[in-house]
């Protein structure tokens, strides 16, 4: 390292300004911190979860300005000004949301580790596609790994979700 | 994982002089393609620190290099050692000078490096590649120090 | 009304959809740990330079195999003999043995700083020659661990019947060359994580996900050099385990000496997943060589010889336990009697071995499964029927080496397995596309999943250890409110005990199971527990259900007794139920009943009025439930070593693409049978996890070292594990026999027995038999396959006289 250079942990901390959840807040962060580590961390909303470190199990993901990305490769400060949806947004008004209410009934979830992500992935995918097929659930998660369901039960539930949902 | 190379180039200067350079770190090491420094440890033994990586994973790695057999003019051979990003490697070099038809010298040179820890498992597909490419760099280097402009030379 | 056989939406759920679960690493601490490991498989640390990082700020300290030392004594082992003498530490001290073993760690104020702080610790290490395969370290030229003098940790034979007399009778003979079963691993998808506070009263708080509290306890208080009342452990929600997270005490501990060392500030260890593929466990590797198959004239089996080599990585952290577990299914689901297995165990500079699911079983059955398909190939008969002959048809059966299988009926499994698959259909697919010259190929895998251990199969091991039989507890109380309050001796990881419970509980007080209040995770301080609590070796079903059952009981017995004296009725005249006022028990055909609330106020507030008789009620009581097991006789290595088996068959049909070299799941289907069945939809769901892992492990998920002792697969995207888009659609199917020797004729089945690797096995050899291919290694990948393809084993590989 050439002495110029400054370390990681000694580079200032940026300021950014985001909402989640519907709720805004002003933060300064490492710019090397990560959304997913922001969530967790500073903000204390722990139900995004990490599985991983290359980007391939989707325990984290969350929806960026109506996105679905992988938290843990997003940069917190990349996440400036914008608006972030996590598993502790999707109850309203203390009312479950259909996937939540429907993961459960079809017991989408054994250990819950992966369901957080799961669910954020399953709202991505209604959201553009309010009747998908089989083919196109699975699509829908591919990025996101359960170690305990086997998915089986995680299609049924999402299938149910878009039935009820449509309906509404 | 073990990868060896090995290729020849050939230069215009007289066998001694490219002895007497490939055989001292302090000459050589400054032609390797993201030298950081030097320092010299004894009188066999360098330590050189050079920047290296894949994509946009990047670090410096320090070169423990010692000179291990030493035939001049035609064959030397080093011993290296390194650490670079959470794992380790080891190498081992070393080069035989022949007289070119038509005079200059041509150096035939092998190289072995062994590479342990997460750098394997993170970058293990993508090092032949990139090291392919840092050897061509550095062979062009010791070519611009060893030759007229004319020279050429290939690693492989 | 029954709760128990109903799919109840589990209570669980209600924090994990919303985000509200609380895994360790969601708990905020002080400081951070980072572990710099050994990028070697071998090597000799001769120093260690720590200045660096120590200078850091917010560095508060780093620890070495120096400070371990000092403050640890090694963790028991369970070997006998020299193994007994390998000395496990949190971090090497002199040696490393595999590549990411723990080398030092740096707790510092934030998890990235620890990161950085571990890059500048300086550690010279000389190289040395590492021993990667298990048969070749049992020659013991490169010594994984140098003061024991040897790699065997354990050698033993399993002789059965008349051997040598079987074969002098056989019909046939069938010689099958080396086999293995590949190192993998269920890896769940929450990593390992603790924090742990070395407090001024000199106790140990620890926060964690380990699945097996009660061991971890007993092993890490000696490792701390703490008595073990000192060690307190807690688990909330688990995110799977697997059986992996059963040896996490190891970072545990280490975690512990560094708060010690940082005057008692929280230390989180929050592993990542790199690391956990790295260096947290890996399944159990197995070969098998020298096998020999006595067969009759009409396919039946009725001798087996052969020589099994265990590798359990670089310690033996709940080895050799592995060398005597495999043999509660010595037969697998086959009646043959005459069986001689020579087992060992090696030592070898790999990643540890961990009780993975279906844990050393599963090995054996594998085997077991091919020597069956092997030779129905080889003499020419279908597979279903060479099945047929050979299955166990009479239960309870005693296996040659002592073991009750309690219930079952394999050919009424395989009648439904290959009816929800349509059978006739692919026989005459498969027959065409084999005209065609394409790969297709159908394969049946049974296999069983024993649960609840008779923990006296420890002293075939190792006679000098002090345990047997097995036990869980319960306890269960009416709080204040008259609340039902149920704590269980384990932490669940998934498999909803909380609902469960409350379904027994509901039944036996006629109430319902919302009304049921299940103590969520595991607390040594404050949950009942036993040495043999713990969530592995597929057992809650059990032995968990049978504790609170037991527990139930006497709660009852209790409450009537309390009830009898106070409405002055007869015990037998009094029933439980559900009133306007809630639960009560009441006098049947009339309108006096006492309420929850008022039976707990009259023990705990309004006691005056209680007569001397009813001394001993306490509405709170605890039930040890104990399985009727038996010592087993060592030196026969003979006894009960299971109290249940459940079964299962699957079948899959595959193609394989003669470019890609994919075996492509064209149809799946699974039948289970694990007894009367307490929650369906939990026990279908098991199913298609244990599906999943096994069709993972058989065609995408393995541990590839390279010569060097490199981990080729130690991240998630190289490793793969099984997603949505690889998982076939799995048809399922149930049939119950109940278990004579459970109360409630359950049978424990989480781990699933790997039934998809034998059959992927059994499907991808019958599809390429033609091509002059036995499959004798459980890795079905593309590339294995390609090289499969190149090189046709036939001639090597099986030999029939
Ligand atoms: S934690 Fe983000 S993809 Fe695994
Ligand atoms: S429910 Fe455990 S990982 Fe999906």
């Amino acid at each position: 390292m050439s002495t110029t250079e400054l370390a990681a942990h000694e580079v200032p901390k940026v300021a950014i300004e985001l909402s989640v959840n519907g709720k805004r807040y002003r933060r300064e962060v490492e710019p090397r911190e990560l959304l997913v580590q922001f969530l967790r961390e500073e903000l204390r909303l722990t139900g995004t979860h990490i599985g991983c470190d290359t980007t391939y199990c989707g325990a984290c993901t969350v929806l960026l300005n109506g996105e679905p990305v992988k938290s843990c490769t997003v940069l917190a400060v990349q996440a400036d000004g914008g608006e972030v949806l996590t598993v502790e947004g999707l109850e309203q008004d203390g009312q479950l949301h259909p996937l939540q209410a429907a993961f459960s009934e079809h017991h989408g979830l054994q250990c819950g580790y992966c369901t957080p992500g799961m669910l954020m992935s399953a709202y991505a995918l209604l959201e553009r596609n309010p009747k998908p097929s089989r083919k196109e659930i699975r699509k829908g998660i591919q990025g996101n790994v359960c170690r305990c369901t086997g998915y089986h039960n995680i299609f049924e539930a999402i299938e149910a979700a878009a039935a009820a949902m449509r309906k509404e | 994982m073990g990868i060896r190379f090995e290729g020849d180039f050939t230069v215009t200067a007289p066998r001694d002089e490219v002895y007497a350079f490939l055989s001292d770190p302090q000459k050589f090491a400054p032609c390797l393609p993201t030298f950081q420094s030097l320092e010299m440890k004894d009188e066999h033994t360098a330590e050189v620190t050079v920047r290296v990586g894949v994509g946009k994973i990047r670090g410096n790695a320090t070169i423990e290099l010692r000179l291990k057999d030493e035939q001049p003019p035609t064959h030397a051979a080093y011993d290296g050692k390194g650490k670079v990003m959470g794992g380790a490697f080891n190498m081992e070099t070393s080069f035989d000078l022949e007289d070119a038809d038509g005079g200059g010298t041509v150096v035939k040179w092998v190289g072995d490096l062994n590479m342990f820890g997460k750098l394997v498992a993170l970058a293990g597909g993508l090092i032949r590649p990139v090291a392919k490419k840092d050897i061509q760099k550095l062979v062009d280097a010791l070519q611009a120090e060893l030759s007229g402009p004319q020279a050429s030379g290939a690693a492989g | 009304m029954s709760w128990v056989g109903k799919s109840l939406r589990r209570k669980e759920d209600d924090r994990l959809i919303r985000g509200k679960g609380l895994f360790t690493d969601d708990e905020p601490a002080d400081l951070h740990l980072y572990i710099l490991r050994s990028p070697y498989a071998h090597a000799r640390i001769r120093g260690i330079d720590t200045s660096a990082a120590e200078a850091l700020p917010g560095v508060a300290c780093v620890l070495t195999g120096q400070d371990v030392l000092e403050h640890c004594d090694p963790f028991m082992e369970l070997a006998p003999g020299e193994a007994a003498e390998i000395k496990d530490y949190p971090l090497a001290r002199d040696k490393v043995v595999y590549q990411g073993e723990p080398v030092a760690a740096v707790a510092a104020e934030t998890a990235a700083l620890a990161m950085d702080a571990g890059q500048l610790i300086d550690v010279d290490y000389e190289m040395l020659e590492p021993v990667l395969d298990a048969a070749e370290a049992l020659k013991d030229e490169v010594l994984v661990h140098d003061n024991i003098g040897t790699n065997r940790t354990w050698q033993g034979v399993f002789e059965y019947g008349d051997v040598d007399q079987a074969f002098a009778e056989a019909a046939h003979v069938v010689r099958i060359g080396p086999m293995h079963f590949h190192r993998y691993s269920s890896t769940p998808l929450e990593n390992n994580a603790c924090i742990a506070e070395w407090t001024r009263q000199g106790t140990v708080e620890f926060l964690c996900n380990n699945s097996f509290p009660g061991f971890a306890q007993q092993l890490l208080a000696p490792g701390l050099r703490l008595p073990v009342e000192k060690v307190h452990i807690r688990a909330y929600d688990v995110g799977g385990s697997f059986g992996n997270k059963i040896w996490n005490y190891v970072y545990m501990a280490l975690a512990a000496l560094a708060s010690k060392k940082a005057g008692g500030l929280r230390v989180k260890w929050s592993e990542t997943r790199s690391e956990h593929l790295l260096a947290s466990g890996h399944g159990n590797e197995r070969s098998y060589y020298d096998t020999e198959v006595a067969l009759d004239k009409d396919g039946v089996i009725t001798a087996i010889k052969s020589r099994h080599i265990d590798d359990c990585g670089a310690y033996t952290r709940y080895e050799p336990l592995g060398c005597v577990i495999w043999s509660q299914v010595l037969p697998a689901t086959y009646k043959l009697r005459n069986i001689r297995i020579d087992f060992s165990q090696a030592l070898t500079n790999k990643c540890p071995v961990v009780p993975n699911r279906g844990y050393s079983r599963m090995q054996q059955l594998w085997f077991m499964e091919r020597v069956v398909d092997i030779c129905a190939h080889e003499l020419g008969i279908p597979a279903d029927e060479m099945r047929l002959r050979n299955y166990i048809r009479d239960f309870p059966y005693e296996t040659p080496n002592g073991c009750v299988y309690d219930s079952g009926d394999y050919p009424a499994m395989l009648a439904k397995a290959k009816e929800l698959i349509d059978w006739d259909k692919w026989v005459a697919y498969r027959d065409q596309a084999r005209a065609e010259g394409r790969y297709v190929g159908i394969g049946i895998g049974t296999t069983l999943d024993s649960g609840t251990n008779n923990f006296g199969q420890a002293q075939i091991m190792n006679p000098q250890l002090p345990f047997s039989g097995n036990s869980e507890a319960c306890i269960i109380r009416l709080d204040f409110d008259g609340n039902v309050v149920v704590t269980l001796g384990t932490g669940p990881s998934g498999q909803g005990h909380e609902t469960a419970a409350s379904q027994v509980v509901a039944d036996e007080l006629n109430i319902d199971p919302a009304m049921v209040q299940v103590r969520t995770g595991f607390d040594t301080a404050w949950n009942t527990y036993v040495g043999h609590s713990g969530t592995y070796a597929s057992q809650f079903a059990v032995t968990g259900l049978s504790a609170v059952h037991g527990a139930c009981q006497k709660l009852k017995a209790e409450m009537r007794k309390l009830a009898a004296f106070v409405l002055e009725a007869a015990e037998e005249d009094l029933e439980f139920g559900v009133g306007e006022q809630g639960p009560e028990v009441r006098v049947k055909g009339t309108d006096q009943f006492m309420n929850y609330w008022a039976l707990a106020n009259l023990v705990n507030n309004n006691n005056a009025v209680l007569d001397e008789s009813l001394a001993d009620v306490t509405l709170n009581v605890r039930h040890v439930y104990r399985p009727p097991f038996k010592v087993p006789d060592v030196e026969r290595k003979f006894g009960n070593l299971t109290l249940t088996y459940a079964s299962q068959l699957h079948i899959a049909v595959v193609e394989i693409d003669p470019d890609t070299c994919h075996a492509k799941i064209l149809a799946y289907a699974a039948v289970d049978d694990c007894g009367t069945v307490i929650n369906p939809q939990i026990a279908h769901g098991q199913v298609h996890g244990a599906t999943a892992h096994g069709i993972g492990a058989a065609i995408m998920e393995s541990f590839d070292y390279d010569e060097g002792g490199n981990l080729l697969t130690s991240t998630f995207s190289d490793y793969c594990p099984i997603t949505s888009m690889n998982i076939p659609d799995v048809v399922y199917g149930n049939i119950q026999n109940p278990s004579p020797f459970s109360y409630s004729g359950a049978k424990g089945m989480g781990e699933g027995g790997g039934a998809p690797l034998h059959t992927m096995s059994a499907a991808v050899q019958d599809a390429l038999h033609g091509a002059g291919i036995i499959i004798t290694d459980s890795f079905v990948s593309p590339p294995a396959l390609h090289r499969m393809l190149q090189a046709p084993n036939r001639e090597q590989a099986v030999s029939v006289d």
